[in-house]
């Protein structure tokens, strides 16, 4: 239960930084002028941070460690996405003094690493000690 | 360590969970902070040494009311379009006094291309340049031919070319990393500036009409001769060309700087002095309540045969592996914050802002995991001294 708990929360918590980061805590460049890349990342992020949310919610919901195993090693793999949107799959502002380099790509990768760090040790978590059948 | 030790030591932690996750919690906060204030006074530091070498003449020449502008371009990099007739160059070169001066001229690239790359673009004399040069020659020692350009250490290359106005430009150098708004810029040599500009146009960017027309230029660096006196070489330039420039003062600039350096470096220590020395008394009054609470059992263990010496080496063991525990998550979140968000935190401070490469980090981290073991130890072992040397008679008696 409190592995439920704890966790359902950190990735739910996770998922709105996700949302919250590119559009209200360390905002992309304005798109008032032009679309630039950052404004197509931030769309792709918001996408990003709700399924993030949504498996955090269901996490809550499944007693089964095998299935929570699985929805923990799919969070992985969503964190590592986070990143990738503005790295490599539709980048940001190449400008090294643009908003969304100077604050919004560090507050991914803090919260990439975060997530990282929380779904791969609760997988070896459930994998280890829990031993799914 | 044996694999049983290794059990018993962290079941012994894990006994005391509540104190020992706050001893956890105060040496991760300090190493943290400890980190950030090291990595940030390092940065500050580099970045200042690199301006250092940046302001490179003794006085740069800038057209009437430009003052403002050319020193935020010397301190922020911030490139301002300013411009004065090119022939004023050749006028005052030829001054007496004069050692060295050479030319630049600034572009600021434009939005239509600032997806592919915003830069800052300048074009600037090889023959003549002593400002620039020395960061280039680190990489590359030729001149420039063509259509080269030499760029920041910021700007994206790809396959050796970078994409300006539509058109590729081949990269011959990239410049050494410098924590200023040198590393995204794209330098040209004077001669390209036609071209350049054409294709600007053809782009339909904006340019202004001085920009269009040609024959301008934005500054002149000046490096003067050591007998020369500053006040007659300014006094012959303004008989040779008028009153149409205005003086910056680069060295007096960078004197600014090192004030402005010292007052942030002063508040960072200031910070972290009152904070470490905050959370050195917890860590005391933690030791303290973790080994009173432990009073009995230590007792308890003396009357079954363990020995004093080893019983200070086991409570020394756990205090070892929480304060490695909580040095290294601590510096990892400080790390997790301080570098991604360098260059934001080299904004707020209005400073130049040179990250540290990753030996430098490691050896900081290295350095702060000894300093904080020292410090755990220090505020730890008269605890540990004082309640294993208490007759186990009494300890048991008190707790009575």
């Amino acid at each position: 239960m409190k592995n439920r708990i704890s966790i359902s929360i950190l990735f739910i918590l996770s998922g709105l930084l996700v949302v919250l980061i590119p559009t209200v805590l360390f905002p992309v460049c304005s798109a008032e002028k032009m679309k630039m890349a950052c404004f197509f990342t931030k769309k792709a992020e918001i996408g990003l941070g709700v399924v993030i949310a949504a498996i955090g919610a269901l996490y809550f919901f499944f007693k089964n460690e095998g299935v929570r195993l699985g929805l923990s090693l799919t969070q992985i793999l969503l964190s590592a996405l986070i990143l990738l949107y503005p790295t490599k799959l539709i980048g940001i502002c190449k400008s090294t003094d643009m908003a969304c380099r100077v604050k919004t790509l560090p507050a991914l990768i803090v919260v990439t690493v975060l997530l990282g760090v929380v779904s791969i040790g609760n997988s070896l978590y459930l994998a280890v000690f829990k031993k799914p059948e | 360590m044996s694999i049983r030790k290794g059990n018993n030591l962290f079941k012994n932690i894990a006994s005391h969970g509540f104190y020992n996750a706050c001893l956890l919690a105060t040496i991760l906060i300090l190493s943290a902070i400890l980190f950030a204030s090291a990595v940030i006074r390092q940065s500050l530091n580099t970045g200042m040494d690199n301006m250092e070498k940046r302001l490179g003449s003794d006085i740069m020449l800038v057209p009437k009311g430009a003052k403002e502008n050319a020193e935020d371009l010397l301190l922020e990099g911030s490139r301002n379009t300013f411009y004065f007739d090119a022939s004023i160059y050749e006028k005052v070169s030829s001054i007496d006094g004069i050692a060295e001066s050479t030319s630049q001229i600034f572009l600021k690239s434009l939005s239509a291309d600032c997806c592919s790359s915003e830069v800052e673009i300048v074009f600037f004399d090889p023959e003549t340049d002593f400002v620039v040069g020395p960061w280039i020659e680190e990489e590359y020692a030729k001149t420039l031919s063509g259509n080269q350009v030499i760029v920041g250490n910021s700007i994206t290359v790809e396959n050796g070319v970078i994409r300006l106005f539509g058109q590729e430009y081949p990269v011959v150098a990239k410049m050494a990393k410098t924590g200023t708004a040198l590393d995204s810029s794209v330098y040209f040599s004077k001669e390209t500036m036609p071209d350049v500009i054409a294709h600007a146009e053809e782009k339909g960017s904006f340019l202004t009409k001085e920009q269009l027309e040609g024959g301008i230029i934005s500054s002149v660096f000046i490096n003067l001769r050591s007998e020369a006196k500053l006040e007659k070489v300014l006094e012959t330039a303004h008989q040779t060309i008028g009153d149409i420039f205005d003086v910056v003062y680069p060295k007096q600039l960078n004197t600014s700087l090192a004030g402005n350096l010292s007052r942030i470096t002063g508040i960072v220590d200031i910070i972290t002095y009152a904070l470490g020395g905050l959370l050195v008394i917890l860590l005391l009054l933690f030791h303290s309540l973790i080994m009173k609470g432990r009073k009995q059992e230590i007792a308890l263990l003396r009357i079954l045969g363990r020995t004093r010496r080893k019983l200070i080496r086991e409570l020394l063991s756990e205090l070892g592996v929480i304060s490695l525990i909580g040095t290294i998550i601590g510096c990892l979140l400080s790390m997790l914050i301080v570098i991604p968000f360098g260059t934001y935190i080299g904004m707020q401070f209005q400073m130049p802002y040179l990250g540290p490469g990753v030996i430098k980090t490691l050896l900081t981290l290295l350095l702060i995991v000894f300093f904080v073991l020292v410090i755990s130890l220090i505020t730890s072992i008269f605890f540990i001294l004082h309640v294993t040397h208490v007759e186990p008679y009494l300890a048991l008696r008190r707790e009575e």
